[in-house]
C-alpha cells in the first residue's frame, strides 16, 4: 500500500494547478458469491477489486479521476493532469497527514474470506430444500450467496489520515410456483453488516419457506383493483416508500443543487405529525452501518424528520459547500470508481403508538401491502413508484383475498401528509440503492403504516 | 512486480496448465473514459479513469471456474488460480462448460472511431456549455438544468485461451444527456433527452435542446385520467424499455432453468402475425455490433418470433450443449467481472409500416404513453406481470391532447404481445448497455389497463 510519504505527494499534486480540497481514497475488496438453482450449485464466483481514487474540490466544483494503477508516477501524474482541468489559480498547500487512525465498520467473528465454499454452500441447500419442501406447487427455487470483505484508506489535505475493514454477507432466496399457464415467484434477501456468524445462526429454512408460501398465495390472486384507496404497508421492507418517497429527496445531492421538494422547507411540516423519521449509521451490526464515511467523518444518527417537522438533511462534503450546512457522516460510494455523493445508511420511520391489529380492523376496503418490492423517485417532483410483491384486499375490517399486480404511485410530500396510522413494530429490512455513487447497502425499515390515499396501479 | 497485461496472460495461461486446468481462459479488458457535467454555466464535476481487469476461468473435475482481479501482480495471478479451483471443487452444473477455439471467419465491424477519440475536456465542455444555455434560454418555465452530462468511453477487450483463440475488440461511444426542470402554477416537471454516437459532427446541440424543453414543458398541466381500460399508443422509447426489461425470456438458460414462460412454446403463435422480433449482432442500423461472443463464438442474425410464432430463443456454448444444438453466439459477460451468461446483441421488434401519426389516429381516442418508470421493481419476468408508473398523453379524435401524470399501466407481457394491434414505422434503440441493445418502434395496443383518479 502507499506510503504516508507518497500519499502527501500525490495529495500535493492534486492541488498544484488549483484545487483547495484534495481527497484520496484506495480499495482493495475481496468478494465471493455462489448460486445454486434447482438443487445444483450453478455459479461460484471470487474477486479482487483494487484501485485509487483522487478527488479535488475548488469551492463547489469537482474533479474526480481514479485508476487501479497505484505506480506512484501514474498517480502523480492523475493528480497533477485532474489539477490543471480546473483551470485556477494554485494556493500553495504542503499537506501533512496526522497519524492513521483505524476503524472497523464490521467487527467479524467469522471473517467471511476464512469460510470454506462449501458451509456457504450448505446454507443454500438448506434454504432451497425448504422451499422446495413447503409445496409441491413449487416448481424452481433459486438461491445465492454473496459476500464482501473491503479495506479502505481515506486520506486528504487537511491532514486527515483514516482506515476503515467493513464486511458484509447476504443470501437470498427466490420460489417459484407454477400452475399450468401461470408462474409467480416469492423473494427475501436477508443480510447483515456482521461476519457470517449472521447466516449461522440465522433462521435459513423460515425465510425461505416464507418466499414459497408468497408464491403459492400469489398464484392464485387477483389481479389487482385500480384507483385510489386507503393503503396499509407491513413493517420492515415496507419502509422503501419512505426510501424513495422522502429519503432521496433529502440528500444534499438534490437539496444541494435546489432539486428537491423538500428545499427550504426545514423546520416546516412536510409529513403527519405521527412520523419520526431517522437516517441512523451508528447502528451496531446493521447492513447499512458504517463507522466512517467515505469522507473518513464519523457517522452519526441523523433525526431527519420529527413530528412531521423537517429537522435536517443528509449532507457530504460538496453538499455542506452547497447548503452552508455541517456535513452528516452521509458520503459514500459503491468504490473507487465513484466519486462520494450524500447517501443513507440504516433509514427508517420511529415506530408508533397502535396495535397493528387495529390498523387492519379500522380499515373498511383497501389494499393491505404485506411485502413489497423495490421502486424508484424522481427527487424534483417527489413522484414516486414502488411494487407490492404481496398484497390482499381489506374489506370489513379484515384481510380478504389476495391480489397481484400492484404498484402504488404517488408524491412524496402527498403521502407523508396521508400517513394516519403507525403502528408499534418498527422492523428493517436490507436492501441496495442505486444512485449517481453506485450501488450500497442500505436498510430501510418502518412499522406498519396506513396511508389514508394512494394511486393503486392494478389491472381490474 | 507489476506485469504489462500481455506477459500477465501469457503467464497465466502457463501456469494454469501446471495448476491442473485441462482448459484455460483469459478475458482481459481495458479502457478510458471521462464524464463532465455542468451547473450553472460552469464545469461542475470532471471525472477522468483508467481501468483494467481480467477475469480467469479454468476446467477442472469437469466444472468450470471463474475469478477476476484487477491489479497485474503475482498475487493476483495466485488469486486466480486459487479461487478458480475452489469454485471447480463446489460447482455441480450438469453440463459441461468449454473453451472453444474459434471460428474461421468473424464479420468486421466499425465501431470505434479515432476522431472520436481525440477529443478531450475542452470539446466535451464547449458541447455541455452550449447545451445548458440553449436550455434554460429556450423557455421561461425552464427553471434549472439539473443534469448536463457529457461523457466518453474507450474499450478493448481480448479472449486468450488454451485452444489458442486470441481475439481483441475495441469501441467507442459518446454520450450526451441533459434533465430540466420547469415550474408553471406550483407545478414542478422534469424531463430529459439524450444523444449518443461515433460521430460527434451528426450531434445537432439545438436540436437536442429543443428536445429536451419540449419534452419538459409538455409535462405541465398533467393531471391523471380516470382508472379504465385504454386504447394506448406505446411510444418507441417506452416499449424499447419494457421490451428491456422482458426480453430475459429469450435466454435459453432462464427457460431451461424454468424461469421463462417460453419453456413450451417453440414453434407456436405467442403474438400477431404481423409481429416479429429478431436480434442481429452486427445490423447496420444500431451504434453496437459485435463480431463475436465473449466465448468466441461468431455472432449471427436470428429472427426469435416470425411473424407471430417462436422460431428461436438465445444459446451460449453451455446451454447449446444441453439442448443438442449449436450455440447462436450470445455467450455475453458483463465485463470482467461477470461469467459468461446469456444476452441479446441487438434485439428489437421489426418495425411496420404506420407512422407516429397514423397509430395516433388508428387509436383515435386514449393515451399515447411516453414514458414508463420503476421497471426494475415493478415487473416480474417469471410471471409477465407488470405494473409501472407512467406519463404521457391524451389522444383525443386521433390527435395529442393534454399531459397525463400519476397513473400506472398494468399488463402481462405475454397477453400484451397479443393486444398489439399495429406497429409503427419509427424503429428507435436504446442506449447500448452490458445486456445489448434494444429496439422497438411504438406499438398501438388495445384494452390496457390503467389505474388513474
Amino acid at each position: 500500500m502507499l506510503s504516508e510519504y507518497i500519499i502527501e505527494r500525490v495529495l500535493e499534486a492534486a492541488l498544484s494547478r488549483g484545487g483547495d480540497f484534495a481527497e484520496i481514497y484506495m480499495e482493495e475488496s475481496k468478494s465471493s458469491g455462489l448460486s445454486i438453482i434447482n438443487g445444483r450449485v450453478d455459479n461460484a464466483s471470487a474477486g479482487i477489486d483494487f484501485g485509487v481514487g483522487i478527488r479535488i474540490l475548488e469551492k463547489t466544483k469537482c474533479v474526480y479521476v481514479f485508476s487501479n494503477d497505484i505506480r506512484q508516477d501514474n498517480l502523480i501524474r492523475m493528480a497533477k493532469d485532474a489539477s490543471a482541468s480546473l483551470q485556477t489559480i494554485p494556493l500553495g498547500m504542503t499537506v501533512q497527514l496526522t497519524p492513521r487512525v483505524e476503524f472497523v465498520s464490521n467487527p467479524c467473528i467469522l471473517a467471511p474470506v476464512s469460510v470454506s465454499k462449501s458451509r456457504k454452500v450448505d446454507i443454500l441447500r438448506r434454504a432451497c430444500h425448504a422451499a422446495k419442501e413447503y409445496s409441491p406447487l413449487i416448481s424452481q427455487t433459486s438461491a445465492s450467496y454473496g459476500d464482501v470483505q473491503k479495506r479502505v484508506w481515506i486520506a486528504n489535505s487537511t491532514g486527515l489520515y483514516r482506515t476503515d475493514e467493513r464486511a458484509r454477507v447476504r443470501f437470498t432466496i427466490e420460489a417459484v410456483a407454477s400452475s399450468d399457464e401461470e408462474k409467480q415467484s416469492g423473494y427475501f434477501g436477508p443480510g447483515s453488516g456482521k461476519g457470517f456468524e449472521f447466516l449461522e445462526s440465522y433462521p435459513v429454512e423460515d425465510t425461505a419457506k416464507e418466499a414459497a408460501r408468497i408464491a403459492v398465495t400469489m398464484l392464485s390472486a387477483k389481479p389487482c383493483p385500480s384507483g385510489k384507496m386507503p393503503v396499509v404497508i407491513d413493517n420492515g421492507f415496507g419502509g422503501v416508500i419512505f426510501h424513495e418517497a422522502c429519503g432521496h429527496s433529502l440528500e444534499a445531492t438534490a437539496v444541494g443543487v435546489h432539486a428537491s421538494v423538500f428545499d427550504g422547507k426545514l423546520g416546516t411540516q412536510i409529513a403527519s405529525p405521527l412520523v419520526t423519521a431517522l437516517d441512523d449509521g451508528t447502528m451496531p451490526g446493521e447492513w447499512g452501518s458504517i463507522a466512517i464515511d467515505d469522507e473518513g467523518h464519523d457517522s452519526s444518527r441523523n433525526v431527519l424528520i420529527e413530528d412531521g417537522i423537517l429537522k435536517d438533511y443528509m449532507v457530504d462534503l460538496l453538499g455542506s459547500r452547497r447548503m452552508g450546512m455541517p456535513a452528516t457522516g452521509s458520503s459514500r460510494r459503491q468504490n473507487y470508481q465513484y466519486a462520494p455523493t450524500s447517501r443513507m445508511t440504516n433509514t427508517y420511520i420511529a415506530a408508533g403508538s397502535t396495535d397493528p391489529k387495529d390498523i387492519i380492523s379500522d380499515t373498511s376496503y383497501g389494499l393491505y401491502a404485506a411485502n413489497m418490492g423495490g421502486g424508484s423517485v424522481d427527487p424534483a417532483t417527489g413522484e414516486f413508484n414502488f411494487a407490492v410483491t404481496e398484497g390482499y384486499m381489506i374489506r370489513g375490517g379484515k384481510i380478504a383475498g389476495p391480489v397481484r399486480g400492484a404498484t402504488l404511485i404517488g408524491k412524496g410530500s402527498q403521502i407523508l401528509m396521508n400517513i394516519d396510522r403507525v403502528g408499534t413494530n418498527l422492523a428493517l429490512a436490507q436492501g441496495v440503492c442505486g444512485s449517481i455513487s453506485g450501488n450500497i447497502p442500505t436498510n430501510v425499515g418502518q412499522p406498519m403504516i396506513r396511508v389514508s390515499e394512494i394511486t393503486v396501479g392494478g389491472r381490474e | 512486480m507489476i506485469y504489462e497485461p500481455d506477459e500477465f496472460i501469457a503467464l497465466l495461461l502457463s501456469h494454469a496448465e501446471k495448476a491442473g486446468f485441462s482448459q484455460s481462459e483469459v478475458f482481459f479488458e481495458n479502457g478510458r473514459s471521462s464524464e463532465l457535467q455542468i451547473l450553472d454555466g460552469e464545469v461542475s464535476m470532471y471525472e477522468s479513469s483508467v481501468l483494467q481487469g481480467v477475469s480467469f476461468r479454468g476446467f477442472q473435475n469437469g466444472q468450470m471456474g471463474y475469478a477476476f482481479a484487477e491489479e497485474l501482480t503475482d498475487d493476483s495471478m495466485n488469486f486466480l488460480l486459487d479461487q478458480a479451483a475452489q469454485n471447480c471443487a463446489v460447482l455441480e452444473s450438469e453440463e459441461e462448460e468449454t473453451i472453444y477455439g474459434g471460428d474461421p471467419e468473424y464479420k468486421t465491424v466499425n465501431v470505434y472511431s479515432e476522431t472520436l477519440d481525440r477529443l478531450g475536456f475542452d470539446d466535451f465542455s464547449k458541447i455541455g456549455l452550449a447545451l445548458e444555455e440553449k436550455i434554460l434560454k429556450s423557455d421561461p418555465r425552464i427553471v434549472a438544468v439539473d443534469h448536463c452530462i457529457v461523457s466518453y468511453g474507450n474499450s478493448n477487450s481480448q479472449i486468450h485461451n488454451s485452444l489458442n483463440l486470441n481475439l481483441s475488440h475495441a469501441s467507442n461511444l459518446m454520450f450526451v444527456y441533459a434533465n430540466a426542470r420547469c415550474e408553471e402554477d406550483d407545478q414542478v416537471k422534469t424531463g430529459d433527452a439524450y444523444w449518443f454516437g461515433r460521430d460527434a459532427e451528426t450531434l445537432d446541440i439545438d436540436k437536442l435542446a429543443v428536445r429536451i424543453t419540449s419534452e419538459t414543458i409538455g409535462k405541465l398541466g398533467a393531471s391523471p385520467v380516470a382508472s379504465g381500460k385504454y386504447n394506448i399508443v406505446l411510444d418507441a422509447m417506452a416499449a424499447a424499455d419494457l421490451l428491456s426489461t422482458f426480453c430475459a425470456i429469450f435466454s435459453a438458460d432462464l427457460i431451461q432453468k424454468g424461469f421463462s414462460l417460453l419453456g413450451d412454446k417453440m414453434n407456436t403463435r405467442i403474438a400477431p402475425e404481423y409481429f416479429s422480433i429478431h436480434d442481429d449482432a452486427v445490423m447496420d442500423r444500431s451504434i453496437t455490433a459485435v463480431p463475436f461472443d465473449s466465448e468466441g463464438v461468431a455472432t449471427q442474425n436470428k429472427t426469435l418470433i416470425n411473424k407471430g410464432i417462436l422460431t428461436g430463443i438465445l444459446h451460449n456454448r453451455k446451454t447449446a450443449a444441453k439442448a443438442g444444438t449449436q450455440s447462436t453466439g450470445n455467450g455475453f459477460r458483463s465485463g470482467y467481472r461477470g461469467s459468461v451468461s446469456v444476452g441479446p446483441t441487438n434485439l428489437y421488434i421489426e418495425p411496420g409500416d404506420s407512422d407516429l401519426a397514423a397509430l395516433l389516429s388508428q387509436a383515435g381516442s386514449g393515451l399515447y404513453i411516453k414514458e414508463l418508470a420503476g421497471l426494475h421493481a415493478g415487473a416480474n419476468i417469471v410471471s409477465g406481470d407488470f405494473s409501472l408508473s407512467c406519463e404521457g398523453y391524451v389522444i383525443e379524435n386521433g390527435k395529442i391532447g393534454r399531459a397525463v401524470d400519476q397513473i400506472t399501466l398494468a399488463d402481462n407481457f405475454y397477453l400484451l404481445l397479443n393486444k398489439i394491434q399495429k406497429i409503427g414505422s419509427d424503429l428507435y434503440f436504446d442506449p447500448p448497455s452490458d445486456a445489448g441493445s434494444i429496439g422497438s418502434p411504438s406499438l398501438f395496443i388495445s384494452d390496457a389497463a390503467i389505474s388513474g383518479e
